[in-house]
């Protein structure tokens, strides 16, 4: 069954500024992963949501994905999205190490 | 100012074919920079091959059981493997690269195991079985341990020529959206197929043609566009799990049952029992399983356009005997297995999967542009019109010889300086989307380009579906270059901009393809023409090859190197001559 979720995005220009949440309309079913949502979000809704996606494997294995859904850290790629919940809240995994809205310096070179 | 750095050899790629190549050229003495688009180490397609749990590395079955593998092929031979590997590409092979590839293969498999590999199993006669990701790490350790530097995140744009030389690369840094120029001797193209521009792939986002799209615009050349394979039974629903080719895995283990929407099976309605035999057990089912379920799909598909892999009626204990015989899946894939335990199915279909076709090299694994090499999955010639052997041992063995070859090259060669005008002039190309008023998104003509690659460049094929893309192609690279705007002016990971770079490799190569596709009117290896169904033995025993002549693209006929097999002739259904060449095996 399909129904349309709230989703409250983090959006943040950068490392050190101030951020807020956006919230997005994005029909869900009981199979939906945060990746697809995010997807979602990108293609239908708004184009300039940063989130990691250039090189991506979704399906869990290069663990590039991670962001904080409900205040957990997840794979967005394998993490399903509760369906009756009410908002769900997504965040980058550390707001110290924002690159800009979810992407955060995951620590690599 | 740009940033800059000077090299002698600079790998693009950091799957297995980019490091194996970057541990030759510095093994060589040379200095060596590894980029990735994405994560090092953690991105491009080797990351998911096996879905982590059983990459395997093949090398013929007496070198392997040589090597302390009782159970390998012991009576196998290089020479027989060869043939296998000629017949299976349906002859269209550079019967060179083969040599090399069957010659070779022994050697990187052993320095895997001396390096520390683990291996899991023995996959067959021929192949041990390795996670992808520890094969990664493997060939990392040493890369680092070789001094070979490398950098996360940062996309090559375009090769940089200076008088017909190589003289390095445009990158840009993706998260801050700043530009590179790298000078180097030598460049290796490993960047692997371009799996994802297709919407239902079993590859990682990052892979997009880059390799070959700028090998392209370079001026090099390439060959057999037409031929990509299509993985059967990778997952389409339930979503979360699409791309995954755990069920692939499963059906040529021998295990469960392919149905259509009715609840049919179907396969052996396509090929006779003892094909299907041969499809089961062996990676021929990636061309023949993926035959079957494309027709099936036509016909009886469900609402989803895929069909439904199930294990119902399995007793629990072949399901505790898969978790013995497949080590790494009950704990990698463990709700996908109680999925199937519990009677439900995984509904699959045939994912865009390895692409034979690409960029043409010699036995130096040099293109034709002087200075740039290419290694592994985005070259082309060594499968012929179908690949059954394993990637993994082509990117380690291309990966070796183009290290080696660009590292003896740059060696005997000055830097080159880049020329500036022509870097401004790729900077401003690139800048076009940021001032632009246009009306078109990326996401608008991504999805477009998807739609049509699915539709008529997937593995049925047809000249009105073939000309459909050639004609939209070309007003695509025109909307490309005045019309696309991104909502966003940010530099800091702007996807927008980032897949407007990526929309320009994805319109050359499926150019590229489609072209090839539409010049080849028969049905060979994976490439099937509806209105061709024949296999042409005495007309099309031919390759394609492409290249950029000034702003127009020239196709052009070239003879298949033959070192050993002779070709066949005769012309014959696609089906039927499967069938004489499967009956080899039986």
């Amino acid at each position: 069954m399909r129904k349309t979720v709230k989703i409250s995005c983090y959006r943040a220009e950068g490392p050190g500024t101030q951020g807020r949440f956006q919230e997005y309309d994005v029909p869900v079913d009981s199979e939906t992963s945060l990746q697809d949502v995010l997807m979602y979000i990108s293609e239908n809704l708004d184009p300039t949501l940063a989130f990691f996606k250039h090189a991506a494997c979704r399906q869990g294995i290069c663990g590039q994905c991670t962001v904080k859904l409900n205040g957990k850290a997840c794979l967005a790629c394998v993490a399903l999205v509760p369906v009756d919940s009410g908002t769900v809240t997504v965040e980058p995994v550390s707001r110290e190490r924002v690159i800009r809205d979810l992407l955060c310096n995951l620590g690599g070179s | 100012m740009d940033e800059k750095r000077v090299v002698d050899v600079l790998v693009i790629g950091s799957g297995g074919a980019g490091l194996r190549a970057a541990i030759e050229a510095a093994a060589a003495g040379c200095s060596t920079l590894v980029l990735s688009k994405g994560k090092v180490n953690r991105s491009g397609a080797t990351l998911l091959a096996g879905a982590n749990i059983s990459a395997d590395v093949e090398c013929d079955g007496n070198s392997l059981y040589n090597m302390g593998f009782p159970e390998a092929g012991k009576d196998d031979s290089k020479d027989a493997w060869f043939e296998e590997i000629v017949h299976q590409g349906m002859f269209l092979n550079n019967q060179k690269l083969v040599e090399i590839y069957v010659d070779d293969a022994p050697d990187r498999v052993r320095e895997l195991i001396d390096w520390g590999v683990k291996v899991s199993r023995l996959e067959s006669e021929r192949g041990i079985s390795i996670s992808s990701r520890e094969l990664l790490d493997v060939l990392m350790r040493k890369v680092t341990e070789s001094g070979v530097e490398s950098e996360s995140n940062v996309e090559a744009v375009d090769i940089l020529v200076t008088d017909g030389r190589v003289s390095g690369v445009l990158g840009i840094n993706v998260v801050t959206g700043d530009y590179v120029v790298y000078t180097a001797k030598t460049v290796i193209l490993a960047t692997g197929g371009w799996h994802s521009l297709y919407p239902f792939t079993s590859g990682s986002t990052d892979l997009t043609g880059d390799g070959q799209a700028m090998a392209y615009r370079a001026g090099a050349e390439l060959i057999n566009m037409e031929m990509v394979t299509f993985c059967p039974n990778t997952v389409l629903t339930p979503r979360r799990y699409q791309g995954s080719i755990v069920p692939y895995i499963l059906h040529t283990t021998g295990y469960g049952h392919l149905l259509n929407k009715k609840g049919e099976e179907f396969l052996d309605r396509y090929f006779d029992r003892e094909v299907m035999d041969l499809a089961l057990h062996t990676e021929w089912n990636k061309l023949l399983v993926s035959f079957a379920e494309s027709k099936e799909i036509e016909g009886e598909g469900t609402e989803n356009g895929g069909l439904y892999f199930s294990m119902k009626h399995c007793p629990n204990e072949v399901f505790e005997r898969i978790g013995q015989e497949i080590p790494g899946l009950k704990q990698s894939y463990q709700d996908m297995m109680d999925r199937l335990e519990s009677g439900y199915s995984l509904e699959v279909a045939p994912g865009a999967e390895y692409f034979e076709g690409g960029i043409k090299v010699n036995e130096k694994y040099e293109t034709t542009v002087p200075g740039l090499y290419a290694a592994g999955e985005c070259t082309g010639g060594t499968f012929g019109s179908n690949r059954v052997s394993a990637a993994t041992t082509e990117m380690l063995v291309q990966g070796f010889r183009a290290g080696k070859y660009a590292a003896e090259a740059a060696k005997q060669s000055d830097v080159v300086k880049v020329n500036e005008i022509e870097v401004d002039r790729l900077k401003e190309l690139l800048e076009v989307p940021f001032e632009s008023r246009g009306a078109t998104t990326p996401a608008s003509l991504r999805k477009e380009m998807g739609d049509m690659a699915a539709k008529y460049v997937s593995l049925l094929r047809t000249a009105e579906g073939l000309r459909v893309v050639g004609d939209r192609v070309r007003e695509i690279r025109d909307v490309l270059r005045t019309d696309v705007a991104l909502s966003s002016k940010t530099r800091v990971y702007n996807l927008e901009w980032l897949e407007y770079m990526t929309l320009r490799n994805l319109v050359d190569v499926l150019e590229m393809s489609a072209g090839s596709a539409a010049i080849r009117t028969e049905s060979r290896g994976v490439h099937y023409r509806d209105d061709y169904p024949y296999t042409d033995n005495d007309n099309w025993l031919k390759c394609i090859t492409v290249a950029r002549d000034g702003d127009i693209i020239r196709f052009r006929f070239e003879p298949v190197v033959v070192t050993r097999t002779t070709h066949p002739s005769g012309r014959s259904l696609y089906q039927e001559y499967i069938k004489s060449l499967a009956a080899k095996y039986v």
